[in-house]
């Protein structure tokens, strides 16, 4: 909803996270991953909603609601294969901020 | 912190920095794995084998009977392993470990996997009330199934573990392993 006073607004969290695996994993083939780990995990009446904000070389920052962080992040750590694929995933740290993200875990400015 | 593998990993994911290798190891500490179906199986193997023993049963009376045996350290886990309430309050009076591994839940998917869940929320349960010692691992059969020690503990604490208790029986069962001087909890070689 558009236009919430900032006590309604829900706070966010970013995960950074990488993909140890043979190939490069596309954001869209992370995207449909996750979804679907996410409704077979909590079905749609747990579904949490994430944005991924960006994934290059197998490494990322994926963006979800405080309330929905740990299910966010049990999905991804059960995800063991993309598109036939073998991956670990590992979840480097998770932050409020956009920018502390890219600094503390991808190594950007 | 310490691992339980099923192979040799060429190297340990962060939060871990050794692990008991149930297999062939050169590198890590090597764990002994007994797989038995039935008691008589077990007491045969038992005599056989010594060192670190770990014991996999998907009998419940087979795991029952390794809790009392002085040799076993550990009830391993994998899909198919069955316990009772009686066993884990054995393993609390017997002081012997009891595995909760992550790398089970990888291997299946739907029906089977939230049966999983449950049990093992229940086992966490069980287990807080007697105050039994329980380790959790990764329990990875190859590379893959591997994650960190974070990721490990996060998923089992929103199963209901207690993440702080099972890190002190890890530690003392690396000293156990480790420390020659170490006898039991509050007595040591001076």
């Amino acid at each position: 909803m558009k236009g919430l006073p900032p006590a309604l607004k829900e706070k966010k969290r970013y995960i950074a996270m990488k993909f140890i695996a043979d190939r490069e994993i596309s954001k869209e083939e992370l995207y449909e991953k996750l979804k679907e780990c996410l409704l077979e995990l909590y079905g749609e009446f747990g579904y949490a909603n994430f944005r991924i904000i960006q994934f290059k070389d197998n490494k990322g920052i994926i963006s979800v609601k405080l309330r929905d962080l740990e299910k966010t992040k049990n999905a991804i750590t059960l995800i063991s294969d993309v598109n036939g694929t073998k991956v670990v995933p590992l979840i480097l740290g998770v932050s409020g901020t956009i920018r502390s993200c890219r600094k503390k875990y991808l190594g950007g400015d | 912190m310490m691992d339980f593998l099923r192979f040799e990993p060429e190297y340990l994911l962060e939060g871990f920095d050794d692990c008991v290798v149930f297999g062939e190891t050169e590198k890590y500490i090597q764990g002994c794995m007994i797989y038995a179906t039935s008691t008589k199986e077990l007491t045969s193997k038992l005599r056989k084998y010594s060192g670190f023993i770990g014991v996999l049963s998907p009998k419940v009376e087979v795991n029952r009977l390794a809790v009392m045996r002085k040799k076993v350290f550990v009830l391993l886990d994998s899909i198919e392993r069955e316990l009772d309430y009686t066993t884990v309050k054995l393993a609390a009076e017997k002081d012997v470990a009891i595995e909760v591994c992550f790398a089970k839940y990888l291997k299946v998917s739907g029906v089977k996997r939230s049966q999983l869940f449950e049990r093992d929320r229940l086992l966490f349960k069980i287990i807080e009330k007697f105050d039994a010692p329980f380790v959790l691992t990764s329990g990875a059969e190859d590379f893959y199934e591997m994650r960190t020690k974070k990721q490990i503990y996060d998923f089992f604490q929103t199963l209901g573990a207690n993440v702080k208790r099972a890190e002190e029986w890890m530690k003392r069962l690396e000293r156990i392993l480790k420390d020659e001087k170490f006898i039991m909890d509050g007595f040591e070689e001076l």
